[in-house]
């Protein structure tokens, strides 16, 4: 750059008053233009600008002096005479303006904005499932021991490692846990078409009195096949009504054959590959609006390994 | 708890075939009663009117349905004459059905 600022015709003073090369760099870009002004004015006329040189000349000088202003004044540049050294034309944009950096801009620019709204509604769910787990006091769900319809032992460890639907409901049920039900096989199959996506749907009985393993197993044979029934003693089907917040209504001593309805809430409740809870889907979700719901849950569902490090992560603002 | 299930009549498992009769004969009742324009068949003045023009109806959803879901039915029936009712005037008077997403129709 340098060798560059020194050829002829450019001012000499610069390099040799130790100006910074920052301010030098400046030069650089209109070196071409002094050149050109130098070229065209007089001979005689240069050696005003290396005063330095010609300091015993004071002679010449006299001479030249008054010669200055001969210089048209298209081109001086303006506001700067004689003092090159203040001069400053700023770096046209259009310098940058290559088609392929507008490409670039473009990419970036799409590419950011696909990634933001992504991210932004992926967080937002998931803060809602962190939100709905409590901070390690979870609001629904908890402990729980039942058997299921094999009469296999079934608990809350059970849930772990897979997604699960539950609902709550009795196998008497006149019109609307038969109807739910049905709704369900086509949630587990809609959700495999569509989205490649697997849970475990899970019927637990409110009525365990009467609801024995054999007597689900037989229900459950009219429903999707995946469904797998839970029952157990009374105070076990209770105590996991209500960590779930099932209203339960069950009266506890019914005469062997005694005919009666059980009043308990209709809810899907979807549990997380930990066991806890994340949403819940009420009689307002309809099959296909219930399917995008549980398909988004899944989808912003991440691993608790995973959440630890994103919160310590750079990142971690993000998931406060 | 198996004790409980030995019993003859509940221990059976309701299963789709027996839902599905129950549900249809409780919907030829009911078209007996739009018929007589009974709306709540518990209402005690129309128990002779029931008896006279839809008493075999009746038996027949009695025989078919257990005495629980019997006793839902009829007690849901005013229920659901009147949500209709609310639906019909409203459209009667050209309330638009707003359909909101993520819910039922």
């Amino acid at each position: 750059m340098l060798s560059r600022l020194m050829r002829p015709g450019v001012p000499i003073r610069l390099a040799r008053s130790g100006v910074k090369t920052a301010v030098m760099s400046n030069y650089r870009f209109f070196s071409a233009d002094i050149r050109r002004m130098n070229k065209e004015q007089p001979k005689e006329e240069t050696p005003k600008e290396k005063p330095q040189k010609e300091e015993h000349s004071s002679k010449k000088e006299a001479e030249i002096q008054p010669k200055k202003h001969h210089k048209p004044l298209s081109r001086m540049p303006i506001g700067t005479e004689t003092d090159y050294s203040k001069m400053t034309i700023k770096k046209s944009p259009i310098e940058y303006l290559t088609w392929k950096s507008i490409v670039l801009f473009v990419a970036v620019g799409a590419g950011l904005t696909w990634l933001f709204n992504n991210q932004k509604e992926k967080i937002k769910l998931r803060n809602e499932a962190a939100a709905n787990r409590g901070a390690g006091k979870p609001l629904i769900g908890g402990p729980f021991d039942l058997v299921d319809m094999n009469g296999k032992k079934y608990t809350d460890e059970d849930l772990k490692g897979h997604f699960s639907l539950i609902y709550f409901g009795f196998t008497h049920c006149p019109d609307i846990c038969p109807d739910e039900l049905d709704d369900m096989g086509e949630i587990i199959d809609g959700l495999k078409e569509k989205y490649k996506l697997e849970f475990q749907p899970l019927f637990i009985t409110c009525d365990p009195v009467r609801d024995s393993p054999e007597m689900m197993k037989e229900y459950l044979g009219d429903f999707h096949p995946k469904i797998l029934g839970l029952t157990g003693t009374y105070d076990d089907v209770k105590k996991c009504c209500k960590a779930y917040r099932v209203y339960f209504s069950t009266p506890r001593n019914v005469k062997p054959g005694q005919d009666y309805l059980v009043d308990h809430s209709i809810f899907y409740y979807l549990m997380d590959p930990e066991g806890k809870f994340i949403d819940v889907l009420g009689r307002n979700y309809d099959v296909k609006t219930a399917i995008e719901k549980i398909k988004d849950d899944m989808k912003a569902y991440v691993p608790e390994n995973e959440r630890e490090k994103a919160k310590k992560g750079l990142f971690g603002f993000l998931y406060k | 708890m198996g004790l409980f299930f030995a019993d003859e009549k509940s221990g059976e498992a309701p299963n789709r075939k027996s839902r599905e009769q129950c549900w249809e004969s409780r919907d030829i009742f009911f078209k007996c009663l739009d018929n007589i324009k009974v709306i709540d068949p518990l209402d005690p003045e129309k128990g002779q009117e029931i008896k006279k023009n839809c008493g075999k109806e009746d038996q027949q959803f009695q025989k078919d349905c257990v005495a629980s879901w019997v006793k839902y039915f009829k007690q849901k029936r005013p229920f659901d004459k009147k949500k209709a009712k609310i639906l019909k005037q409203a459209k009667d008077e050209g309330a638009e059905v707003i359909q909101m997403s993520g819910y039922r129709k």
